[in-house]
């Protein structure tokens, strides 16, 4: 077979180029085009998807930001020892357990003792009190009650005295009871 | 017109010769073709312009607006030459310049009134065809008159050439028959070596005389006499039969049974007595 002779005078036009066009190159014309639009889709897709991704990382990085700052603001608060201790006392006190100590010493008191002053400690658990007692036997009495009533656990009688210059001189005496953990 | 173009569509296919002009109506898949114009040029090429819108039937003007024309350029309308570039060309105006060279050296007049195309090589010897520049431009302008756009201008043997190429051996002689005239081509290596319009007379056609032409041709081109020749004949005349001849034909007739395929023949019919107008109706169905 001779090659085609490629001579002709015809003046170039858009319909020649047109009429020249052979199937075969449409065809292949179509794929290259539909490969380029896949991959242009495709392109277009994982753009989409960095872009988004992007958004995601500016958003986890002004998070962040937002939390060294907050971070760097909240500084650890100092508290001296002294304070710390002032503080944990007044707590204590504050969480001395008065309405269970006060039914425990109703219970254990009779009309011949006279509450003085009560004093707690929050931190030993500890109620310390001065009272007057008609006599000293009336006194133990009231120690044995305290001991077997809750919420105490344990009382102890510190000191006593009678009172002369009183003109029915009853007997004055210090005490203290340990009341339970856990009373509220 | 190739069936595997997207836009195909009807041609209108104009032939020139030197002395006739005729338009063929390329049909369609419902309507046959049909010639259209088929007139004498009494004053040649120069009076296209004129007859071709006067002999063009009124029914048809309106139905070629925006359609496609091809021309096909007789033999004895163009000229063919070959040009062996010279040694050292680097350039594509140095062919074209050796082109216009050697056709001022073969024909003797200047090439500003022709245009010539080629497809140019730069180590081997490459084809040369030669059209009148004003009938180019005359073919232009009707064409742009009557609303057509213009597909081909080509001689009629390239057309030949190209259609039977799938055909035609690597190596060989390739003739286009006409009732008038022949044109004969040499082939080697697949590429067009030589090509040559003659005219036959009446007493060419008595005894072998195709054999006689394309030996004289092979002896012109220092070539072997040639055993073998295949003819493009497409059904020229069949009213004479010649005197067995020495030379084995292949015949390529476009009206055979299974077309495109070539058929040998040790008989050639031919008849000289056909006018210009029917060699150009045969050199258009080539080319169509």
């Amino acid at each position: 077979m001779i090659k085609k002779m490629h001579v002709d005078f015809a003046p170039p036009s858009w319909h020649r180029s047109l009429a020249e066009l052979r199937i075969s190159y449409v065809v292949c014309l179509s794929l290259i085009a539909g490969l380029t639009l896949a991959i242009a889709l495709r392109a277009y897709e994982l753009h989409e998807a960095r872009n988004a991704l992007q958004a995601q990382r500016e958003q986890l990085r002004r998070v962040k930001d937002l939390q060294k700052q907050v971070k760097s603001r909240a500084r650890p608060m100092q508290v001296s020892a002294s304070q710390a201790s002032t503080v944990n006392d007044a707590v204590r006190k504050l969480n001395v357990p008065w309405e269970q100590l006060f039914v425990g010493l109703e219970a254990a008191g009779d009309g011949s003792i006279g509450l003085l002053s009560l004093e707690a400690d929050g931190g030993r658990q500890v109620l310390r009190g001065i009272a007057e007692a008609r006599t000293p036997d009336h006194m133990l009495a009231f120690i044995d009650r305290l001991k077997q009533a809750r919420p105490y656990d344990g009382a102890a009688l510190l000191q006593h005295e009678k009172v002369e210059a009183h003109p029915q001189k009853p007997t004055r005496f210090q005490f203290e009871v340990r009341w339970v953990q856990g009373v509220r | 017109m190739s069936n595997s173009n997207v836009f195909a569509q009807r041609v209108l296919t104009v032939g020139l010769s030197a002395t006739a002009l005729g338009v063929l109506d390329g049909g369609g898949s419902r309507k046959p073709q049909s010639v259209v114009v088929d007139v004498d040029l009494p004053q040649g090429l120069n009076s296209l312009d004129t007859v071709f819108p006067k002999e063009l039937p009124a029914g048809f003007r309106g139905r070629f607006v925006r359609r496609r024309m091809d021309w096909v350029f007789a033999d004895e309308v163009t000229r063919y030459f070959l040009v062996t570039p010279p040694k050292g060309i680097e350039r594509l105006s140095d062919c074209t310049a050796a082109a216009h060279m050697r056709f001022e050296r073969l024909f003797d007049e200047p090439v500003d009134g022709w245009r010539v195309a080629f497809r140019a090589h730069p180590h081997r010897p490459f084809l040369c065809v030669a059209l009148p520049r004003p009938t180019l431009e005359q073919a232009a302008l009707i064409a742009q008159q009557h609303g057509l756009w213009i597909g081909r201008m080509v001689p009629a043997s390239v057309a030949s050439i190209n259609r039977w190429r799938r055909q035609l051996p690597h190596e060989g002689w390739f003739g286009v028959l006409y009732p008038d005239g022949i044109t004969l081509s040499l082939i080697e290596r697949g590429q067009l070596v030589s090509i040559r319009c003659h005219r036959i007379s009446a007493e060419l056609t008595e005894l072998n005389w195709l054999h006689d032409l394309v030996r004289k041709e092979a002896l012109l081109l220092d070539r072997a006499p040639p055993l073998q020749i295949h003819l493009c004949v497409d059904g020229v005349g069949q009213r004479h039969a010649g005197s067995s001849l020495s030379i084995a034909v292949v015949l390529l007739d476009d009206r055979a049974p299974g077309r495109s395929t070539a058929r040998p023949s040790s008989q050639l019919r031919h008849a000289p007595d056909g006018s210009a107008t029917t060699a150009l109706q045969l050199a258009m169905r080539w080319a169509a």
